[in-house]
């Protein structure tokens, strides 16, 4: 092969990998640009607060069961306070911790963060759930931290190798990049009368009861690293002048029961609470629980039983905000008599 | 480690880079040792049984060469095959004879104690056991002087481009391919990274997508009926191809960027005409094995019997062959049903030649290219059936409506707030993975001939959008769910 020859070959590759870099990373920063246009659902919420468009005086954190069972509009109707469910379905503690921490460095009007746990809320957990939803975003230190520690592989490779991004990428990426694609396209606003609230127009699973009998007892995991985390989070929360409300919702009583015990949870949180100050509301032995027409599945309220809840826990947001009650207290059973 | 994965991404642009800096008499074994990385990388302690049939082969050749008279050099290549053979028997097959013994000693009113063994299947068995057979049989027959250099002889097993999947190589195309200093060749590199990108977009764009939709039936098709069966079955097709001509192509790109010319494996066999043509056509490396080391010697033993003495060698050669895919009778039917119809194929052929007369050529042509394609679809039923209860089942259910009387029905309707799907996916996946194959076809008409020749011809402008456009397919549309390929399990 001749001098010009080979100079000419490299020359190509040069060319080519130049081009193809600048081609790559030009649809990798417009599909970031997209997706963080997207209202769509989860991803929706991911993008206010990461956008620092959202700065309620109540903001709930959460997994599915506070996103289907707070009510938000009827919480502010009652409490006359801006409200927003910024509750994620399949995101436990670990995982919205980041949220938490983006929210906690820029809101100045909020006053009240509600955090709504379930049996699963302190379990270790070492996969991310719906990446798509945080992919954009993880040149930011809050999130990346809180989801580095639970799959600190990925999300390095994520963050550092050029294009990676691409791998853990589902469909629902993309179609969150076409939705936000339009959004920016049509200039549209926000249109969430709902803020956030997700009503599950739905009944009780007929199949519900012989899934309960087919699964086995498992105890609640409570990782004490985790709760540690929690507890930092709290006092983080705390520090910046925010009363930290923490929630046991409603569930299904019967059902429940044959699963699992949920005392340890309970103690956990009371424990918690006397711990740093802040206020435990446990629902979780409420009557509501013993009201199947509640319920679309053991853990999980419908809207007529999240319209029922929301009522109960606006009223008790009511009496901390007009008689701070003394920290640490344990409300579970005023909300049990109320709702009695 | 797998093709289709960040880690082999790095190891292979570390290895090829060191191939070039370091002197061409380290070569060897730094392509060994990366040989041994890469294969440890699935189970470390199974290459121990790699190096049980690389030390067994390498004295079995060089004592079968120095063997003096026919019936020493017999023994000792007896000896090798009854290793290999043995391997293959302990690992893949003992608990299907086991479970054969135990169902003929049920009938007979015993009971079986031999204990059955738990373990997996080491990653590539068949294949690299196949390949050090191939060594032995042909050091004995005088084709190939038997290797002195244990780590050449150990890269030849070994190499990792094909190690776990092929194609199975043969000894006088290899061997003094690792003793030759190989340069740096821009050709050689262009051409081994199109293998590539193209390979790597046909496994996880194409065949890992259709791969959605064929598990989604497959993995229960008791409920379906109709038409979602039948596209299950031909998208299968489709998905074993991709799966499977994509490692082969990510194979020989790999190989060749570091100037090692692999054997073929694929000749585009959705053009074969017959079944026996198909299988000139698709995995040629192991039917060219079968050809030579068992097909063509019972021939020659029964060539007392005519043309039924082919007859058999034919049915022995593709039973075995589906046999070698997995110890399962799915696998054996599989190949029977191949073996039928090449047998049929050659005992019919002065009558298919009459017949093929009295149709326009256009006409003839397309329709056998339809009927060959139809009857591998239905024998690939049973390779990918995980019994014959469930093969058999789908067969009966190709054509048959469902209780409603519908033939089409393809989804699940919303439920409980869930969006409708089409085999698992939401429509436009369905959609769009489906347009994926007239894309390969085009491709491939646009890939075929020496060297991807049309392409070839096309300006550089052109060349390199398609390149662009097929990268930001893979990264886009590729599943990357470290789902391995259908071939590791052999």
């Amino acid at each position: 092969m001749t001098a010009n020859k080979r100079k000419k070959y490299t020359l190509q590759i040069i060319w080519f990998t130049i081009l193809g870099s600048i081609l790559i990373w030009l649809v990798d920063g417009a599909i970031q640009i997209a997706v963080r246009h997207s209202d769509s659902e989860q991803t929706g919420k991911v993008n206010k607060v990461m956008g620092h468009e959202i700065d309620p005086g109540i903001m709930v954190f959460g997994s599915s069961v506070g996103e289907v069972g707070i009510d938000a509009p009827e919480i502010a109707s009652i409490t006359n306070q801006s409200v927003y469910n910024c509750c994620i379905d399949g995101t436990r503690y670990m995982q919205y911790r980041g949220i938490i921490d983006e929210f906690d460095s820029y809101s100045k009007n909020n006053k009240y963060v509600v955090m709504v746990e379930s049996y699963l809320s302190f379990e270790k957990i070492q996969a991310v759930n719906s990446l798509d939803r945080y992919l954009a975003y993880l040149n930011n230190g809050n999130l990346y931290n809180s989801l580095y520690a639970m799959q600190p592989d990925l999300l390095w490779k994520c963050r550092y190798v050029p294009f990676y991004k691409f791998i853990p990428a589902s469909h629902v990426y993309y179609k969150n990049a076409a939705v936000g694609l339009k959004r920016l396209m049509h200039h549209s606003k926000d249109t969430d009368s709902l803020m956030g609230y997700t009503p599950a127009y739905k009944t009780l699973d007929p199949d519900l009861d012989s899934l309960i009998k087919n699964t086995p007892h498992f105890d609640v995991a409570i990782d004490s690293a985790v709760v540690g985390n929690y507890i930092q989070t709290i006092e983080k929360l705390q520090r910046s002048g925010r009363k930290v409300v923490l929630i046991l919702p409603p569930v299904l009583n019967k059902v429940i029961k044959q699963v699992t015990d949920l005392g340890p949870l309970r103690n956990t949180l009371t424990k918690i609470a006397q711990q740093t100050g802040s206020v435990f509301y446990d629902f979780s032995n409420s009557a509501i629980c013993d009201r199947r027409d509640l319920f679309y599945n053991r853990t999980h309220l419908n809207a007529t039983g999240s319209a029922f809840f929301s009522k109960q826990l606006a009223d008790s947001m009511l009496t901390i905000m007009n008689a701070p009650i003394a920290n640490g207290t344990q409300l579970s059973n005023a909300a049990v008599s109320q709702e009695k | 480690m797998l093709f289709n994965s960040f880690g082999f991404l790095v190891f292979f642009i570390v290895v090829t880079t060191l191939f070039f800096t370091i002197p061409n008499r380290f070569r060897w074994s730094l392509l060994l040792f990366a040989s041994c990385f890469f294969y440890m990388f699935f189970k470390p302690e199974y290459i121990l049984i790699l190096a049980f049939t690389i030390v067994v082969d390498y004295f079995a050749g060089i004592l079968i060469e120095s063997a003096e008279g026919q019936k020493r050099k017999q023994f000792f290549l007896i000896m090798s095959l009854v290793a290999n053979i043995g391997v293959l028997a302990v690992f893949k097959y003992y608990n299907f004879i086991n479970d054969q013994v135990t169902g003929i000693a049920r009938l007979l009113g015993y009971a079986n104690h031999i204990p059955y063994l738990i373990w997996i299947l080491p990653i590539g068995l068949s294949f690299h056991t196949f390949q050090a057979m191939s060594y032995t049989i042909e050091v004995y027959r005088g084709n190939q002087k038997s290797e002195r250099h244990f780590g050449i002889y150990s890269l030849y097993v070994m190499f990792y481009p094909q190690l776990v999947s092929g194609p199975i190589e043969r000894p006088q195309n290899m061997l003094h391919q690792f003793h030759e200093e190989k340069h740096f060749s821009y050709e050689n590199l262009f051409y081994g990274l199109q293998r590539i990108i193209w390979g790597i977009f046909k496994k996880v764009v194409i065949a890992d997508r259709l791969a959605m939709m064929v598990d989604y039936i497959y993995k229960d098709p008791y409920p379906w009926h109709g038409l979602p069966i039948l596209l299950a079955v031909i998208l299968f097709a489709f998905q074993i191809y991709c799966d499977f001509s994509g490692y082969s192509d990510i194979a020989v790109g790999t190989a060749r960027v570091m100037g090692y010319k692999l054997m073929e494996n694929f000749n585009y066999p959705f053009r074969s005409r017959n079944i026996t043509e198909f299988w000139r056509r698709w995995h040629i490396s192991l039917y060219s094995w079968f050809n030579d080391y068992l097909f063509t010697p019972v021939v020659i033993n029964k060539r007392a019997w005519g043309s039924w003495g082919v007859v058999f060698a034919l049915l022995v050669t593709f039973s075995i062959s589906g046999l070698w895919h997995g110890a399962n009778w799915t696998f054996i039917l599989f190949g029977v049903l191949h073996g039928l119809a090449v047998s049929y194929e050659f005992l019919t052929k002065k009558y298919r030649k009459r017949w093929s007369k009295k149709l326009p050529v256009f006409l003839y042509g397309r329709l056998s290219i339809l009927i060959t394609f139809c009857y591998a679809c239905i024998t690939w039923i049973f390779f990918r059936s995980t019994s014959v209860h469930q093969a058999v089942y789908m067969l009966k259910n190709l054509f048959k409506t469902n209780a409603n009387g519908q033939y089409f029905y393809l989804g699940v309707a919303e439920i409980r707030g869930l969006p409708s799907t089409y085999m698992g996916l939401p429509f436009w996946q369905f959609a769009g993975s489906l347009m994926l194959i007239p894309f390969l076809f085009f491709s491939e008409w646009l890939l075929s001939g020496d060297n991807m020749n049309r392409f070839r011809t096309f300006p550089v402008y052109l060349r390199w959008a398609a390149f662009y456009i097929i990268i930001l397919s893979v990264l886009i549309l590729g599943v990357f769910d470290t789902k391995q390929f259908i071939y590791f399990q052999f």
